[in-house]
């Protein structure tokens, strides 16, 4: 979609709308969109999910892949995931010739993707498969076909879908004459899913704008546009703050604060509870 | 060298958001204002340290400003506060830490950096501390500036006469 130009007139009815408690698509201050999870729609990646925002064009798809990587031959201090976002279906529709928009867009999200993979990850030796020397590596590819507001939100939940979806091939560790290694049963019934410990500290993304005085909930593409400054947070299931900061070059009142953080971890754990009954749903039809 | 220009690009994009709530852009139309920041050392709290001295910079430069922005940082000990960790104290005594931004006349937060995971209340206590840092680094700053302006005033006034 194509950067909306919000007139006078509209940003005016959309301030005065918020400071009502009636929002331009008629939802209360912290009320979220309805979401439709699609879990497995790539068939060759270990996971994969579909998120979409009903009634909206903001559409996201994560596919998942799994290698076996030797830790000898990895850098020091590399991480255990690589992640790209992949724009090219909206830059389509975008007037701006420079597309620098979608780039720097791009590169943003792939920052907080990276930060949200490195609080589940740590320091990578829960994807470990022989302790030290054999590891899983997750390459995360994120593609948006569609926005519509707030989708940094929306690519940590797909994120969360996707690597919730992940199974691994079943490994067991054998003694050779080189040292510790592995083999993999390459049996699909046997595919086991990523490590519980992972989902207890893999974090999803809840962001506030501000609107006049007020922090609105998962803000459409005109909301934002008005909004004066995101209050960005990364919640875990144990409703632990993960990682905060503060976006669109304003400020949030120090008075107020500890309100909003209520509100975001609030969000967080009802997002969690829906995403734990849909993928233990899935994952039991499977 | 990977890590190294990670670290780099996140903590431009925290200074960034931290000081762009302070200046008075709308004065500035058609105009880039650039600002380079050269860590000379790291021992923790570099993201705060640097936050400090470009809205110190900005302000000595003549930028018109709402307001300076001091910035704190706070590691959350397992029994205790530590404020401005050393590096080695945020990677062995502290479960987490918290960098704030603040708009000292407005009250306002233009960032706040939390590393956790964190409670919800360690989190506000934490945010506490770091205000009350935030404060005495403003004095500072302020103090900095008034005596830059005078030296300044007292240099120029030795010059002769044209």
């Amino acid at each position: 979609a194509a950067m909306p130009h919000v007139s006078r007139g509209e940003r005016r009815f959309i301030e005065e709308g918020v400071r009502q408690n009636v929002r331009y698509d008629g939802r209360a201050v912290l009320d979220l969109r309805h979401l439709i999870v699609q879990n497995g729609v790539i068939e060759f990646c270990n996971g994969s999910t579909l998120v979409e925002r009903v009634h909206t064009s903001a559409k996201v798809l994560v596919g998942v892949k799994v290698e076996a990587v030797d830790l000898r031959d990895e850098s020091e201090g590399s991480e255990l995931f690589d992640v790209t976002i992949d724009c090219t279906s909206v830059e389509a529709g975008e007037e701006d010739p420079s597309q620098r928009r979608f780039r720097d867009f791009s590169r943003r999200l792939e920052a907080l993707v990276e930060e949200q993979l490195r609080e589940a990850v740590g320091d990578g030796s829960i994807l470990h498969v022989v302790p030290n020397r054999f590891a899983w590596s997750l390459a995360v590819d994120v593609i948006v076909l569609g926005t519509d507001g707030n989708m940094s939100d929306l690519v940590s939940l797909a994120v969360f879908g996707a690597l919730a979806d992940t199974v691994l091939p079943k490994s067991e560790q054998i003694e050779t004459e080189d040292g510790p290694d592995f083999t993999i049963d390459t049996e699909v019934s046997t595919a086991q899913a990523l490590p519980a410990a992972l989902f207890d500290r893999l974090p999803i993304r809840v962001s506030l704008f501000k609107l006049c005085d007020t922090m609105v909930a998962d803000a459409c593409e005109k909301e934002e546009e008005c909004a004066t400054a995101c209050l960005s947070a990364l919640v875990n299931r144990n409703g632990e703050l993960c990682s905060t900061h503060i976006d669109k070059g304003g400020a949030v009142p120090l008075t107020s604060l500890h309100g909003h953080l209520s509100n975001v971890c609030q969000i967080a754990s009802e997002l969690f509870k829906l995403l734990s009954s849909e993928f233990s749903a899935a994952n039991s039809a499977r | 060298d990977k890590r190294r220009i990670k670290f780099e690009q996140n903590l431009s994009s925290a200074v960034l958001r931290a000081i762009q709530a302070s200046v008075r852009l709308e004065r500035f139309p058609k105009s880039l204002l650039e600002v380079h920041v050269l860590v000379l050392n790291d021992d923790g709290g570099a993201q705060a340290a640097s936050v400090t001295c470009a809205s110190l910079a900005l302000a000595n430069s003549g930028v018109e400003l709402f307001d300076l922005v001091p910035c704190a940082n706070v590691g959350i000990g397992s029994s205790s506060f530590i404020v401005d960790p050393t590096q080695e104290q945020l990677k062995g005594d502290c479960l987490g830490s918290v960098t704030l931004a603040l708009l000292s006349a407005s009250e306002g937060i233009s960032d706040l950096a939390l590393n956790g995971p964190l409670g919800f209340d360690a989190a506000g206590q934490a945010v506490t501390a770091c205000y009350a840092e935030c404060a005495r680094v403003h004095k500072l700053m302020s103090k900095a500036l008034v005596h830059s302006a005078s030296a300044e005033h007292i240099s120029t006034a030795d010059l002769p006469p044209a």
